[in-house]
């Protein structure tokens, strides 16, 4: 980088050269890809090594020992709850990531509505945003609870919610402040306040089942309840709605900072700002 | 047959991110890669006439009667994750490009020499 750095020679800039390289080395990888596959078992087998260390022990104790009849729920929130904290983890550190790069605006305004027959510009944006939001957010709520009996749970709510508030962030536009029209869901600090909330509510089941004197996050010596598996099932279900807030937050995090960005910027991700490309 | 699916769809991610001259395509491509990582691994979790891994009726599960639940959590948190990890992406493709000018790896590396 510094100044003293002789400039090397140009290598070969021609992008047909990059091609044509491609050409060659990719069919090699299918191929070297599909070599390696062939040695697998075979697709389907139940005797696959895959299936037969630890996961028996999953179908076959999980809903004794945590209460949850959908299994992939119980292995998620409950036998590998530190998978859980640490991806949680990341997922937070995504959204505070976006935040560092692309900075924050001042909060929304916050506006009184007009009473307008179509507040929100058309009728369309009227019915989205009165009905379908609604029902997105809802449904949102459902799949949180339901993740012990039905595929569902923090990770899927939460996007979902996400996506609902995101659409709610899609009616409202910038323009639509001057028009009166108020501000639905959080804001991006509130977004964030969620996504704070959820992690460091997941990582408080852990240290009060701790102070009950379990492990980390080893949630059946909390004082919930005599059965230890409705224990386990309490504590799996805040653990998941821990996951939810902390998913929904970081998804509005996500979406608010980088309209922010575009803002500020001007001009759409996949064009350059230059002729050309 | 869906390894083979798995295995074209890694090679067509991995070759977009080494060809494709934009940064905002890579990062595309990436995801395509992604993709192919959790289609692999959702179809290790298959087993011939086994359901999906929510128990239903009384009594003790066998465990050839279910599928395989752990790829299916490991990859459930992996999408979410790279939800999150391409919203960062964005997030530092929009960051270049106001400081460069340019998404164009050719035309970045030249400005960074």
């Amino acid at each position: 980088m510094g100044a003293s750095t002789p400039s090397r020679p140009h290598r070969n800039r021609s992008p047909h050269g990059r091609w044509i390289l491609g050409a060659i080395a990719f069919p090699a990888l299918v191929a070297g890809l599909l070599l390696g596959m062939s040695e697998l078992p075979e697709f389907g087998d139940p005797a696959s090594p895959a299936s037969t260390h630890v996961s028996p022990r999953f179908i076959e104790d999980a809903a004794a020992e945590t209460g949850a009849a959908n299994m992939v729920t119980a292995v998620l929130a409950d036998y590998r709850g530190y998978d859980t904290l640490g991806e949680t983890a990341v997922i937070f550190a995504a959204g505070l990531g976006c935040l560092v790069i692309l900075g924050a605006a001042g909060p929304r305004p916050d506006l009184p509505a007009a009473g307008m027959s179509h507040p929100f510009g058309s009728i369309i944006l009227d019915a989205v945003a009165r009905i379908l939001v609604p029902v997105v957010l809802l449904f949102a709520v459902y799949v949180l609870v339901h993740g012990h009996v039905s595929p569902g749970g923090g990770f899927q709510g939460g996007v979902l919610f996400g996506s609902g508030l995101i659409m709610m962030r899609l009616i409202w536009g910038p323009g639509e402040a001057d028009r009166g029209v108020p501000a639905f869901g959080p804001s991006l600090r509130g977004a964030l306040i969620l996504a704070c909330a959820g992690i460091l509510g997941y990582v408080g089941i852990g240290l009060a089942s701790m102070a009950f004197g379990g492990e980390f996050l080893n949630y059946g010596t909390l004082p919930l309840g005599s059965d230890p598996a409705h224990v386990r099932e309490l504590a799996t279900l805040g653990i998941e709605a821990a996951v939810f807030l902390t998913v929904a937050g970081t998804v509005a995090v996500l979406f608010d900072t980088i309209s922010i960005g575009m803002r500020e910027d001007g001009v759409p991700l996949g064009r350059d700002r230059e002729a050309g490309e | 047959m869906i390894y083979a699916f798995a295995a074209v769809l890694f090679t067509i991610g991995i070759g977009g991110m080494t060809l494709l001259p934009n940064l905002l395509r890579k990062l595309l491509a990436m995801n395509v890669m992604q993709v192919a990582v959790i289609v692999f691994f959702v179809s290790l979790a298959y087993k011939h006439g086994g359901s999906v891994p929510i128990l239903t009726g009384e009594g003790n599960p066998a465990a050839a009667d279910f599928m395989n639940p752990l790829p299916h959590t490991l990859m459930l948190t992996a999408i979410v994750v790279s939800v999150a990890t391409t919203g960062l992406a964005l997030g530092l493709l929009i960051r270049v490009r106001s400081r460069f000018r340019t998404l164009n790896e050719q035309r970045l590396l030249d400005r960074l020499r």
